[in-house]
């Protein structure tokens, strides 16, 4: 590693030395030549020098490379500066600073005379300006190399004299006179906890590490403003309010409103009870297209060519609230099939449900001899929602049933007795009131039935059901789906039923919604077009 | 009593019946496997049932108890002890439970239909007074298409909306119906998996 200098090399100078140099410059040149005779205590030096000593010397002599080696080495190791100046070895060297110390060492071990005064404290004139010019030449001409230790330079100094370039280093600064260190740091000072007790010179460890004392106190209080503090209030109030129950209280509600309230009411359960009460049947029904009600059209002949006494399984997946509605359409399938003397079969996932079919049953279709004789078989309840649905899927007998339904062992029926899958029956029929009901039935039966699957569902059912129809193959073969398909389907078997009873409620209950509607919008619209009212107005009304 | 095993083995179990359901639908001979596992989940669907009973008895009883709007909750828990012990004396299918069923049960969930349908009503003839911007009107006239085109008005059959708009309607009622099938069919196969893989736990644990 090499770099080019810009400074004078005088500057770089020791300031003991330049204080020496400038001292021996006001001197007259007479008095330097008294110092020319340190050659001879030189030679005696020599001659005092120890075997061991004088062994160790030359094996270094012989291990110095010589300037080739040098020159090569450090073209080996500049070769990625390339426009960088080679440094002097010996300067490169002499920027060490532990290296005078080593070599010091032997130095103070060899036994010389007190008397002896070695030559470098007592430099001629020529010879400093020498090492000065050397030292300078040293800068200014990198290509000019002075190995450390030449063979001229180390046969003119006596043993124990130190030469001119490293007496120009010496570490007289390297450390500061003052040591600021503690006096726990100090290496002379004795370790006196932990278990290096005793020693000394050790880095002292227990004074730095084990500090015991009360931690510092910060300030928990948060510097925010008054609208970071109102945000985190009403934040605090909502949070706490989700804990508390809320509490039922009426609303008040201002007259008018409460008043337009009761018109719209009144309005709908007139338009409704009206033509229940007349029992009007001028509503015209739902045309016969195929088109239109294909899917209830296939339920239509599915049926129509049932053999008698097939077993049918009706599941019957109703809420109560959706009851209304769904009777009808219900009413006309299981109608239909009770014409054609099937065999019913009923069963639930829903608690309710077999309940509810036990009450249509015997409410629109007590007239059929099965069901006045009571020869139709309701399974009851299967709990387990879609578990169950797979494993009665899989093997009815075995499905856990309804405790009533055990009891009589409804498998030991006539209608049951030709049945050991869900595919021995005839046909299966989903009646339900959600979407999803049908959709698990679809998705759990319908692979297993290669007659298919039938659904009558209501109208808030029919659009998420309607897909299944069109799929390929059909999951789903027939849908009769709301008081239309209640409607459209007695039309098909030229019967009057409940559909055509609600047809004209609908009708007109329909058409009064959205009178409603239409006319409550409007008295809105006028609402927002009249002009506002002067606030102080409003104000001296309200006081 | 919560134990450091309790999760680890939940989890274990639910996984491994999970699977074993599943790969009972793919190879044939485990039938019986499968049905006796969801036999057991009946049954255990069914105690819930019980449990669920006995957690609205005991909440209702602890009201009464404190004083918290004692009324209710009287009615409540008087009412649930004499339907659930006359239906186990007669059954379901028993006189007294039937008679219940149809005279309270079956007119409170129609009755609150029928208040939800005038309710939805008025609702909607006021729809402007809280929302007029062009959403507004588009909701409002996509719902009166929707009526118009449900069956004949006052007795009135208005054939543009009966046998041309309803078939458009129902279109797009299907297309919007497949969407959102597809999209349920996919959280469905989500939710399986993470459940089989033990990243959903529902079962707690």
């Amino acid at each position: 590693m090499s770099y080019q200098s810009s400074q004078d090399p005088e500057d770089r100078l020791p300031d003991w030395l330049k204080a020496l140099r400038k001292r021996q410059s006001e001197e007259p040149k007479e008095e330097a030549k008294p110092a020319q005779p340190s050659q001879p205590p030189a030679a005696e030096g020599e001659d005092t020098e120890p075997t061991w000593l004088r062994e160790i010397r030359e094996r270094h002599r012989r291990e110095q490379p010589t300037d080739e080696e040098l020159l090569a080495e450090e073209r080996a190791l500049t070769d990625t500066q390339p426009t960088a100046p080679i440094k002097p070895l010996e300067k490169r060297r002499i920027e060490t600073p532990f290296e005078p110390i080593e070599l010091e060492k032997p130095v103070e071990k060899i036994p010389e005379p007190v008397s002896k005064i070695p030559d470098w404290l007592t430099l001629d004139e020529h010879g400093e300006s020498s090492a000065a010019e050397e030292t300078a030449d040293e800068f200014t001409q990198p290509e000019k190399r002075t190995p450390a230790f030449a063979d001229m330079e180390a046969e003119a100094l006596s043993p124990g004299e130190l030469p001119s370039w490293l007496q120009a280093i010496r570490p007289s600064e390297t450390f500061p006179e003052e040591d600021n260190r503690s006096e726990e740091m100090l290496p002379s000072s004795e370790e006196t906890a932990g278990p290096l007790a005793g020693l000394v010179g050790v880095l002292p460890a227990e004074p730095e590490i084990v500090q015991f004392g009360k931690p510092p106190v910060f300030s928990a209080r948060l510097d925010v403003t008054e609208s970071q503090a109102r945000h985190a209030a009403a934040f605090s109030r909502l949070v706490a309010a989700e804990g508390r129950p809320r509490e039922d209280l009426g609303r008040q509600v201002a007259l008018p409103t409460r008043v337009l309230n009761w018109i719209i009411s009144a309005a709908v359960f007139l338009a409704v009870l009206f033509p229940l009460i007349v029992q009007s049947q001028g509503t015209p029904r739902p045309e016969v297209d195929a088109v239109q009600f294909a899917a209830s059209t296939n339920i239509f002949n599915a049926i129509d060519v049932l053999p008698p006494n097939a077993p049918v399984l009706i599941a019957f997946e109703v809420q109560p609230a959706l009851y209304g509605e769904l009777s009808a359409p219900a009413a006309a399938v299981l109608s239909h099939l009770l014409d054609k003397q099937a065999r019913l079969v009923f069963i639930s996932t829903q608690p309710t449900g077999p309940a509810l079919a036990d009450r249509l049953l015997q409410e629109h279709l007590s007239a059929a001899p099965s069901v006045a004789t009571g020869d139709y078989v309701n399974l009851g309840y299967l709990s387990g929602g879609m578990a169950a649905l797979r494993s009665f899927t899989s093997d009815p007998r075995t499905a856990t049933l309804s405790a009533a339904a055990a009891v009589q062992n409804p498998w030991q029926s006539t209608s049951l007795l030709a049945v050991g899958q869900l595919r021995d029956f005839a046909m299966v029929f989903v009646i339900t009131s959600e979407a999803e009901d049908g959709r698990a039935w679809i998705e759990q039966a319908g692979s297993s039935l290669p007659q298919g699957l039938y659904i009558v569902g209501s109208t808030q059912s029919a659009p998420l059901l309607k897909p299944y129809l069109l799929s390929d193959p059909p999951t789903l073969r027939g849908l009769v789906d709301g008081f239309g398909g209640a409607t459209f389907y007695e039309r098909l078997r030229n019967t009057d039923g409940l559909g055509r009873t609600y047809w004209d409620a609908f009708s007109y209950g329909l058409g009064a919604i959205v009178l409603l509607i239409l006319l409550g919008g409007l008295y809105s619209r006028l609402i927002h077009l009249r002009p506002e009212k002067p606030a102080a107005q409003t104000e001296g009304k309200s006081a | 009593m919560r134990t450091g095993i309790r999760a680890p083995v939940s989890t274990a179990v639910a996984i491994a019946v999970g699977f074993l359901v599943l790969i009972s639908l793919l190879i044939p001979g485990l039938e019986d496997l499968r049905n006796q596992i969801l036999n057991w989940a009946i049954l255990l669907a069914a105690i819930a049932l019980l449990l669920g009973l006995a957690n609205l008895f005991q909440v209702h009883f602890n009201k009464v108890r404190d004083r918290e709007k004692p009324v209710y909750s009287s009615i409540l828990l008087v009412a649930m002890l004499v339907t659930f012990g006359l239906t186990l004396w007669q059954g379901s299918q028993g006189d007294v439970p039937k008679w219940i069923f149809n005279n309270l049960q079956l007119p409170i969930e129609t009755g609150l239909m029928a208040v939800l349908a005038v309710s939805l009503t008025i609702a909607a003839a006021r729809f402007f007074q809280s929302r007029s911007d062009l959403m507004g009107f588009v909701f409002i006239g996509a719902l009166f298409i929707a009526l118009l085109a449900a069956a004949p008005v006052f007795g009135l059959e208005l054939p543009i909306f009966t046998q041309v708009v309803g078939p458009i309607i129902n279109s797009l009622s299907i297309s919007a119906a497949r969407g959102l099938l597809i999209g349920v069919g996919l959280g469905t196969l989500a939710t399986g998996l993470r459940i089989l893989l033990g990243a959903d736990r529902p079962y707690g644990g």
